[in-house]
């Protein structure tokens, strides 16, 4: 897909899933999508639902709450599908990941954003760019390149 | 900008594909002045506009080199194949020197090309340092040069669109007035009022005297670039500058008014033989420049085709196949609301989309032709370094491939070639000793086999020792000493991972690339790789491919309540079969026709919730004389299908080349048997 990352925005989407609050930097988001159907790919990890069919283009689409350690849950009206794109050996990637419930948009300048936790409760602390607060809310940024960094990958390959 | 340097940098590699095509011609017929023509014309093109978009090392040295190959072109040596060998690895250099911003390694390496070039000049200019110095001597005595000038008289008259082709005219006459004292004359008369005149022509000619030492190799080598483009006379006036001489400049514009044959007016000292043969020479030379376009090697590169940036044809390939997509999911609808003007139509735009696709699909094949010269160089370049003769012999040059697949096809074929070479194809004694021709041969022939194509590589050397293969295997552990295998499995061993024959790690083969990597390259593209030998005659690799990588024909199967695609290339044959047979025995085999079959069932892998579907059909697909069985639920139909790849973030998994989007807009996975059945078996 020739989606592009937007570089140098103060904006971030929120979202939910469970009960935390998330955030990616706004330029990294392409669309937010309903629920469709995902073709499961066989034997693949639990936490990677399968592909879509995104107007002619195959996507991978990831479980939030699987991949972040919360409980499975059933689908409500609100879970959504958001897709993202983020740089793989530099190249821009597409994938989408399934969330609870989509918020809003918001602005964070750079010093509203604090530092990851070093130690932080069944969540990898990599994953995180910073902490920020709203209506004293943390909000956790995610750092995309990290979640889904060669790393991960080998780990969905290395899974028979 | 960028996107000139860009084309600019398209343009170098082009015409440093023709160069090297030229020169391996020229190799052959050392005596074709046409190519040596050209090749210079290439230089001096590549000098330009290297210089134009700020390439000045390419410039710099392109300059050096087209002074070499000025000294062929006038004849004054033969050229040999030194420099011809040479030239070719120049070749690589400029390469290297296609940088914007280029760093000190560049420089080194520019100045280390021109003093090379510089000697190869020098090698052959050394006799004729006496007749230089003549030369030089002349222009410091500029007392005399005014006897040793001579006068000639030119009617430059430029076709109308030479603008169209970037040529400004006025450097030509700049150009001519850097050679002598000039007598300029502009013809306005074609020019036509303002209302009917196309700002794009050139309505303009010129008519010029000039006094000058060169000669009129020179003067016609100013117009070199528009001789086709172009009516140029260049005629002799007088062998002294008589510019000033208005009564003998006015009669030879009046005998040529009437068509009368000038006599050049001569100075105390007549020489008449020489003037002869240089008017008989510009006749041949005019002819000669006029004819070129139609004689050369070159031209058919330049017939009725467009350049197209290969991005563009992959983007129009990616809205034809959305297209068939789109068209089958119609189809669906259609078939649903059961009307009879909207099948028709849906029938009709079916058809017309298939034509499309055939058409795009067609776009995107190139000739093996195109990459065809990168063997020969590769050739040439080992028989020097081996000291083994050989000739490349090819067939079937003009069998068109999907580019994608020729580009990641060109790595393998170097291999399999550079091993040809290196370990197949013997020394001249070792060959004489076996009564064998004393030069070498590989054999490149492509043939297209139904949606298949054919490629064999073959060199007529020492063969494979299988005895040796044979132990080597039991060495490394690929086989035991107690398998029984035929000559031909034996052959095969040797693109199993970890295999080297050859004891010698040579500086051609030995880089670590075994013919594990060929194969797995070719297995990549769904392709299939075989190899065959006789000793001391003959080792041949044949690769066959699909025609395309995008699109193939398959077989839509279910499972569960997922779809998946099987290459019809590979099947085999297809059973019923239920599912209570392939409960029993804790083996994954299952007798078919009287054969132990190994199977995979699919639902029970996939699925596995135990509710297999009683009557299951059970596919027979077979690969390398090795047959495997994929149980499924349900055959649907043939389908060709538009493969889409899993993207990056799936690259390693193991079973599926891709996924296809079927007409309702599900998914449907793209099996990869070869994958599938080293999983499971």
């Amino acid at each position: 897909m020739a989606t592009e990352i937007i570089h140098g925005l103060d904006s971030y989407f929120t979202f939910r899933i469970g009960n935390e609050l998330f955030a990616v930097n706004i330029g990294h988001v392409t669309k937010i999508l309903g629920m469709t159907d995902i073709t499961k790919v066989p034997n693949s990890p639990r936490y990677f639902k399968g592909i879509i069919n995104l107007f002619g283009d195959v996507l991978p689409v990831f479980d939030g709450r699987l991949k972040f350690g919360f409980p499975e849950t059933e689908n409500t009206r609100n879970t959504c599908i958001l897709i993202f794109v983020f740089e793989l050996d530099g190249q821009p990637v597409s994938s989408g990941i399934v969330v609870d419930s989509v918020e809003k948009v918001v602005i964070f300048e750079p010093e509203h954003i604090k530092p990851a936790p070093q130690v932080g409760k069944g969540f990898n602390s990599e994953f995180i760019h910073g902490i920020a607060t709203l209506n004293d809310e943390f909000v956790i940024i995610l750092n995309l390149e990290k979640i889904f960094s060669e790393e991960e990958i080998s780990l969905i390959n290395a899974v028979e | 900008m960028n996107s000139f340097v860009e084309k600019f940098k398209d343009e170098v590699n082009e015409y440093c594909e023709r160069l090297e095509s030229g020169l391996l011609l020229l190799e052959r017929e050392p005596e074709n002045y046409h190519i040596i023509d050209e090749i210079f014309r290439i230089m001096h093109s590549m000098k330009g506009s290297g210089g134009m978009f700020g390439f000045d090392l390419l410039s710099d040295v392109t300059h050096d080199l087209e002074s070499l190959y000025d000294i062929f072109r006038s004849k004054k040596r033969p050229i040999d194949s030194e420099v011809i060998s040479f030239t070719l690895s120049s070749i690589d250099g400029l390469h290297n020197l296609m940088v914007v911003s280029p760093g000190s390694e560049h420089h080194l390496l520019a100045e280390n090309m021109k003093s090379k070039t510089k000697l190869q000049i020098a090698r052959f200019t050394d006799e004729q340092n006496s007749s230089l110095s003549e030369n030089s001597s002349e222009t410091d005595h500029s007392v005399q040069s005014n006897f040793n000038q001579n006068t000639w008289h030119i009617s430059f008259v430029p076709n109308k669109d030479i603008l169209k082709n970037g040529t400004n005219p006025l450097y030509l006459i700049d150009e001519l007035n850097a050679l002598g004292e000039c007598n300029i004359q502009v013809n306005f008369d074609e020019l036509p009022s303002l209302s009917e005149m196309n700002p794009e022509y050139c309505y303009v000619s010129w008519s010029l005297f000039i006094a000058t030492t060169e000669d009129i190799k020179t003067l016609r080598d100013v117009f070199i670039f528009v001789s086709d483009q172009a009516g140029i006379q260049i005629e002799k006036v007088a062998s002294q500058n008589v510019l000033q001489d208005e009564a003998v400049l006015t009669s030879f514009l009046n005998a040529k008014l009437n068509h009368e044959i000038w006599e050049p007016t001569e100075p105390e000292m007549p020489k008449p033989d020489i003037q002869e043969d240089e008017t008989e020479e510009i006749g041949v030379m005019l002819k000669l420049s006029v004819e070129i376009p139609k004689n050369s090697v070159f031209a058919q590169t330049t017939v009725d085709s467009i350049r197209v940036d290969s991005q563009k044809i992959d983007q129009y390939l990616n809205i034809v196949s959305e297209l068939i997509t789109a068209q089958s999911r119609l189809e669906v609808i259609a078939s649903k609301l059961n009307h009879p003007d909207l099948e028709a139509a849906t029938e009709n735009f079916g058809k017309l989309s298939r034509q499309l696709r055939e058409n795009a699909f067609d776009m995107s094949l190139i000739p093996l032709e195109s990459v065809a010269v990168r063997f020969k160089r590769l050739i040439h370049d080992l028989s020097k370094s081996l000291d083994k003769e050989v000739d490349l012999v090819t067939e079937g040059m003009e069998t068109e491939l999907d580019k994608n697949i020729i580009e990641k096809l060109i790595e393998p074929l170097l291999h399999i070639i550079r091993n040809s070479m290196d370990h197949g194809i013997e020394n001249r004694n070792e060959r004489l000793a076996k009564q064998k021709t004393a030069i070498g041969a590989v054999l490149i022939k492509a043939s297209t086999a139904g949606s298949y194509v054919l490629i064999e590589i073959e060199d007529d050397g020492a063969g494979l020792d299988l005895t040796k293969i044979r132990k080597k295997a039991i060495e490394k552990g690929i086989i035991n000493d107690q398998s029984r295998l035929s000559d031909e499995e034996i052959a095969q061993l040797i693109f199993e991972p970890g295999f080297s024959t050859s004891e010698l790690v040579t500086d051609m083969s030995g880089r670590g690339v075994g013919m594990d990597v060929v194969k797995k390259r070719i297995q990549e593209m769904r392709g299939m790789i075989e190899l065959s030998t006789e000793k001391d005659r003959f080792t041949r690799i044949s690769i066959k491919l699909p025609l395309s990588l995008s699109i193939i024909d398959g077989l839509l199967t279910r499972v569960g309540d997922g779809y998946y695609v099987i290459p019809s290339s590979v099947i085999k044959k297809i059973h019923f079969i239920k599912h209570e047979s392939l409960k029993n025995g804790f083996r994954q085999v299952v007798e078919l026709e009287g054969v132990q079959l190994p199977y995979l069932n699919m639902y029970d892998e996939f699925v596995g919730d135990g509710n297999a579907p009683e009557n299951q059909l059970i596919i027979v697909v077979g690969l390398n004389n090795q047959l495997f069985g994929l149980v499924v639920d349900e055959v649907i139909h043939e389908y060709q299908a538009v493969i889409k790849p899993l993207g990056r973030l799936l690259k390693g998994q193991n079973a599926f080349s891709g996924a296809s989007i079927l007409g309702t807009g599900q998914l449907a996975l793209v099996i990869d048997t070869n994958k599938m059945i080293k999983k499971y078996s």
